[in-house]
């Protein structure tokens, strides 16, 4: 079960909005900073603190994407793959990773560091193709110094070495 | 290339801070709102700076900000869309990161002029720096009285609260964003009851788009007459515009509303990134606005040119493709893009945006007929207009535009049985 | 009288209130609409899309389950723009939709089967691999879900929230992975979870205890009135030689709106599973039904130097007219009479009610009110030499009253019992007399409920064996013990009920109808 202060806080968010079950979306996001996903026990309990049925807190889990029903790895690496990305060479990013890791899409690393999963479009175009790290964003993986899309193991590496 | 009015503290060190922001004028357009105008004044100086929204309708916002009623028994509730999730847009997250104080102010003053005592800024979830910038900012307007109980001495108190989205592209709709906001999936709801009427929490609300907002501000300060100057007849004021894609330099760039497109590709944003290669097509306004061929593509880039031309100007966000680009598997990106974010909800989007990918991706593996590409119209026509909410649309239109404008690509791919140009980066 | 507007539709004026959506002003106009995740007495999803109409000055075409009537409104339902949508939004139901109809227990009530007929190309454009959901889901103790054949019309999440107010499904995932679904472990186990079925437009919801037994085509149907409880929902009963299959809800607006709780909706299994009575008993021993109506009206006829002492226990399950002639016969035998009570549980917001027998408030206006135990306490304590009843199943052992015991020990203790049986299981072994009744489903009648409406229940099916109703077997047993012609048929016997009950003066027979009338002060206004 989730702590007493992250309870506390839930509370606190819940007690401030019009309606209770308004604070859904940000006590899923404090349970799963917590927890790392969020599991039925804490759905159930989430449910009966916003008086909402446990059934709707189902629906709101599976609809969002950020949110985790089951454990992922202690990262997740979100390589966004929608056009303005794909234009610019996401997919070779995206099997570098796969390689480097040695796993697929939607796979979590033996080690349980790493899951891969594919975003749509982050609003990070600007610097695509663009990967999202826990909450950060990462550009320039790309080596575009010759004017082609090459993807920039060195970058990658240094990216990955950091998640330890 | 004009001097920056909504991007000016941006780039600067410090942007961010209330101090910063206070240095160059900062806060002066509520102050002014808030203890020389009444909130029907306020309204009234929106109306006519002539300022459309910017989150993709182009909606007048001053007569919006009209519609919610005065005399409703009910609270009534302002919203700040910060949900920018349009693929090719990237605006607001920069507007949130570097100048909150301008968003925050802007949102201020919307409340204060349609009687709101209770307004909701719903961030993109992924937007961890928007978050905490907007965040500070919150903290800051508090400490100096800007926002909270009694704002600058005055009888107007605002309580923000700010949300964070969870992953889904839907929620930038009104209503979905609404929905999500009350904690429950953001499935758009049906309309009428229009949101002013009945919206967040059944209540009266109104919603803005942050670029939007950061543009209330300015008008405040300077005054609705020196905004109208800006841009051309019926599209005032400064705009920000997103360029992606195969250009030399991608980013935010501001121009008054009415730029030509190819200033915009070839001047701000350095022209194509790969040197000797063609431009081939541009999207205008974000993946969901119709696509158009480079011979079609040197227009004035306001709301009505933009629409003249046969496509929209949405969200601003450019997406630039040279020839390298094929645009059978650009189009299948986009829906397959829209497939994803479908909220599930009314048939013809829930069917129909991944039957439409199946089609295309059979067309681009060399799989397709040639029936298959009038099947793509066709589905899309299906799709088109007769969903709950625009995503229906947002995936009909590129693939009917794609499908129109680019023929000759998909007949090749049927011919050839598969994509001429896989490889080609 | 609400304000109303004129609008046309398809060229026809029609004046509807205001307020009302388009599809029911086309609708009481007998222009029909195609639909399926509208639902009157549900909120407006509008997600189905299947309703799209043309109304003139709007930019595109409109949901007509939504859209409210305007003055001057103009409404095409049948221009090639309606049907083309129609026509497109069938298509993409289907394209996921799995083409199992044969061995679909929804054939025959399917609107998607319905529709593709009537709305549909009749081919499909969709060569791809469609989508494969699990199938035979065990929902809940009485649903089955089959989610491929879903086409998330979310009627049956809407009744969870807005009906039962149980919550328990909801739309999961999203996009076309969107499905409806329980919370992890948890079930569609609600009271009127049977009602998630009949709303189902499709096959995806089905009733555990119907599927498969028959085909809806195969059976007749038959409006009746539910016997489960003392509100007497309207249903209709499904039924085929002499069997019932099922009950489903009918519409009424004053009574159960459309809805029915799960064990009203049940409560025929019973008359099906338990053994029936087929002949009369004589001392345990079957025998012709004139010799134990002669016995019957021997021993309640007082041939002798004195007449017995009679006891009576009346039921509240029997209906108006039976208990008429009830009273009539302890009139005639100078009888003390009692009523049981059936109760369990508790009333709830919505349609059940603890009392469950559906006419405990027509045996009240017959003057049936003492309660069982005290006939059956004198019974036990010797003061009664005849005990006539009217329900075997006042001696259930499940009784949880102690009117069961009592009337255990009545039945030992008193001269003569004399009981209505329809079931051999409950039968004391000490009667006397055994006269097989009609059950449920066999007789016609009227029931009067908690609220004082009088309500038409009917027969659908012949009685079994040598089994009578009530009315008949109280007639033959008044004419043997020479207490005259007694009326047996219902619609006669009403007029005594009628002089023995001021409230139904004025109200005829067959004026309590299909939606049954409110009783209850009329006469005692008149």
């Amino acid at each position: 079960m989730i702590s007493e202060k992250t309870q506390k806080k839930i509370e606190s968010i819940a007690s401030k909005l019009p309606q209770r079950a308004a604070a859904m979306l940000s006590a899923l996001r404090l349970i799963q900073d917590e927890i790392g996903h969020v599991p039925p026990e804490e759905r159930e309990w989430l449910a009966g603190k916003l008086g909402v049925s446990p059934a709707a807190v189902e629906a709101v889990l599976s609809f969002y994407t950020l949110f985790r029903r089951e454990p992922e790895g202690k990262y997740t690496i979100w390589v966004c793959s929608t056009l303005p990305c794909a234009l610019r060479g996401c997919e070779l990013l995206m099997d570098h990773l796969r390689h480097a890791l040695g796993i697929r899409e939607g796979e979590t690393s033996p080690d349980r560091r790493i899951t891969l999963k594919r975003a749509e479009c982050l609003g990070g175009c600007d610097r695509a193709p663009v990967v999202q790290v826990g909450e950060d964003y990462h550009d320039v993986l790309l080596d575009l110094s010759l004017g082609t899309a090459k993807v920039s193991f060195e970058r990658v590496e240094a990216l990955l070495e950091k998640l330890t | 290339m004009s001097e920056p009015i909504l991007l000016a503290n941006i780039g600067e060190p410090d942007s961010q801070t209330l101090e910063k922001y206070r240095s160059s004028g900062g806060y002066e357009g509520l102050r002014r709102a808030i203890s020389d105008m009444s909130p029907a004044d306020v309204v009234e100086e929106v109306k006519k700076s002539g300022l459309r929204g910017r989150g993709g309708a182009g909606f007048p916002t001053g007569v919006k900000w009209g519609f919610v009623p005065k005399d409703s028994s009910k609270p009534r509730y302002f919203i700040c869309n910060a949900d920018e999730s349009e693929p090719g847009t990237f605006k607001d997250r920069l507007l949130m990161e570097q100048d909150p104080h301008a968003v925050l102010e802007g949102i201020i003053i919307g409340s204060y002029a349609i009687g709101a005592r209770e307004a909701f800024l719903y961030i993109r979830g992924e937007f961890a720096d928007s978050y905490r910038a907007m965040a500070a900012a919150i903290d800051e307007a508090k400490h100096a009285s800007l926002l909270g109980m009694k704002i600058l001495g005055s009888s107007y108190s605002l309580e923000i609260h700010l949300f964070r989205g969870a992953g889904a592209y839907i929620c930038g709709e009104e209503t979905g964003l609404m929905e999500s906001i009350e904690g429950k999936r953001g499935h758009p709801r049906l309309k009428p009851p229009f949101p002013a009427a009945v919206g967040l929490f059944g209540c009266p609300t109104n919603i803005n788009n942050v670029e939007t907002v950061a543009n209330v501000p300015l008008i405040l300060r300077k005054g609705a007459p020196w905004y109208a100057e800006i841009g051309c007849e019926r599209n005032t004021g400064p705009k920000l515009y997103c360029l992606s894609g195969h250009v030399k330099r991608p980013g935010v760039y501001e121009a008054p509303l009415g730029v030509r497109l190819h200033d915009l590709i070839y001047e701000h944003a350095g022209g194509m990134w790969r040197q000797g290669l063609k431009l081939k097509a541009v999207i205008p306004g974000g993946s969901s606005t119709p696509v158009l061929r480079a011979d079609e593509s040197d227009i004035d880039m306001d709301f009505d040119s933009v629409a003249k031309a046969g496509s929209l100007l949405g969200s601003a966000g450019v997406i630039v493709m040279d020839e390298t680009a094929c645009m059978v598997d650009s189009l299948l990106n986009i829906l397959k893009f829209y497939a994803h974010e479908s909220c599930g909800q009314c048939t013809p989007c829930r069917e129909g945006c991944n039957w439409l990918v199946k089609i295309v991706r059979s067309i681009e593996d060399g799989k397709g007929k040639s029936a298959d590409i009038d099947l793509v119209e066709n589905v899309a026509g299906n799709i088109m207009g007769k969903t709950i909410c625009p995503l229906g649309d947002a995936v009909a239109m590129p693939a009917q535009s794609f499908v129109r404008k680019f023929r000759h690509e998909f007949e090749e791919h049927v011919r050839l049985k598969g994509c001429p140009l896989k490889g080609a980066h | 009288m609400a304000e109303t507007v004129t609008l046309t539709i398809d060229d026809r004026q029609i004046t509807a209130p205001k307020e009302m959506v388009v599809i029911e002003a086309a609708r009481r106009a007998g222009i029909e609409i195609p639909y399926y995740c509208y639902h009157p007495y549900l909120s407006i999803a509008g997600n189905c899309r299947m309703c799209l109409v043309e109304i003139e000055k709007a930019p595109k075409l409109q949901i007509a389950c939504s859209i409210e009537v305007t003055e001057g409104m103009v409404v095409h339902t049948g221009s090639k723009n309606v049907l083309d949508a129609r026509a497109g939004v069938m298509e993409l139901l289907l394209i996921n939709h799995p083409l199992d109809c044969p061995i679909c227990d929804q054939a025959g009530e399917c609107r998607l089967q319905e529709y593709s007929l009537a709305h549909g190309s009749g081919t499909s454009r969709f060569e791809h691999e469609k989508h494969h959901g699990r199938k035979n889901v065990d929902l809940g103790r009485h649903i089955v879900f089959d989610e491929e054949r879903c086409i998330k019309c979310t009627r049956c999440v809407r009744f969870c929230d807005e009906v039962s107010k149980t919550g328990e499904l909801a739309l999961l995932n999203r996009g076309d992975e969107t499905i409806i679904g329980v919370f992890p472990g948890h079930r569609l186990d609600n009271a009127y979870s049977g009602n998630t079925v009949d709303i189902c437009p499709v096959g995806a919801l089905t009733l555990k205890e119907f599927r498969f037994r028959s085909r809806v085509w195969f059976l007749e149907q038959t409006p009746s009135i539910c016997p489960g409880c003392a509100r007497g929902c309207n249903v209709t009963v499904w039924a085929r030689e002499d069997r019932i299959y099922r009950f489903t809800p009918r519409e009424n607006p004053e009574v159960n709106k459309v809805w029915m709780c799960d064990e009203g909706r049940l409560s025929y299994l019973p008359l099906v599973a338990r053994e029936r009575l087929l002949e009369p008993l004589m001392d345990g021993e079957p025998v012709r039904l004139q010799d134990a109506v002669d016995r019957a009206a021997n021993l309640l006829g007082g041939v002798g130097e004195r007449a017995p002492r009679v006891g009576v226990v009346a039921s509240p399950r029997a209906t108006l007219e039976d208990l008429a002639l009830l009273r009539r016969l302890c009139e005639a035998t100078s009888a003390t009479d009692g009523i049981p009570r059936f109760e369990r549980g508790e009333d709830d917001d919505l349609l059940i009610r603890k009392d469950k027998t559906p006419n405990l408030a027509g045996a009240r206006l017959l003057g049936f009110e003492r309660p069982a135990a005290e006939v059956l306490r004198e019974a036990a304590e010797g003061k009664i030499d005849v005990l006539y009843v009217m329900d075997e199943d006042l001696f259930s052992p499940a009784a949880d009253s102690d009117e069961g015991d009592l009337a255990r020990r009545a039945a030992r203790k008193v001269r003569a019992l004399i009981v209505h049986a329809s079931f051999r299981d409950r039968v004391p072994s000490q009667a006397a007399v055994v006269l097989p009744a009609a059950v449920y489903g066999e007789y016609e009648g009227t029931y009067i409920n908690f609220e004082g409406r009088a309500q038409r229940v009917r027969a659908s099916m012949r009685r079994a064996g040598r089994s009578r109703t009530h009315l008949a077997i109280l007639s033959a047993v008044a004419q043997r013990a020479g207490w005259g012609e007694w009326a047996r048929e219902p619609s006669d016997v009403w007029k005594e009920a009628q002089a023995l009950a001021a409230p139904l003066s004025g109200i005829g027979y067959d004026d309590v109808g299909t939606d049954g009338v409110m009783i209850t002060g009329k006469g005692e206004s008149g």
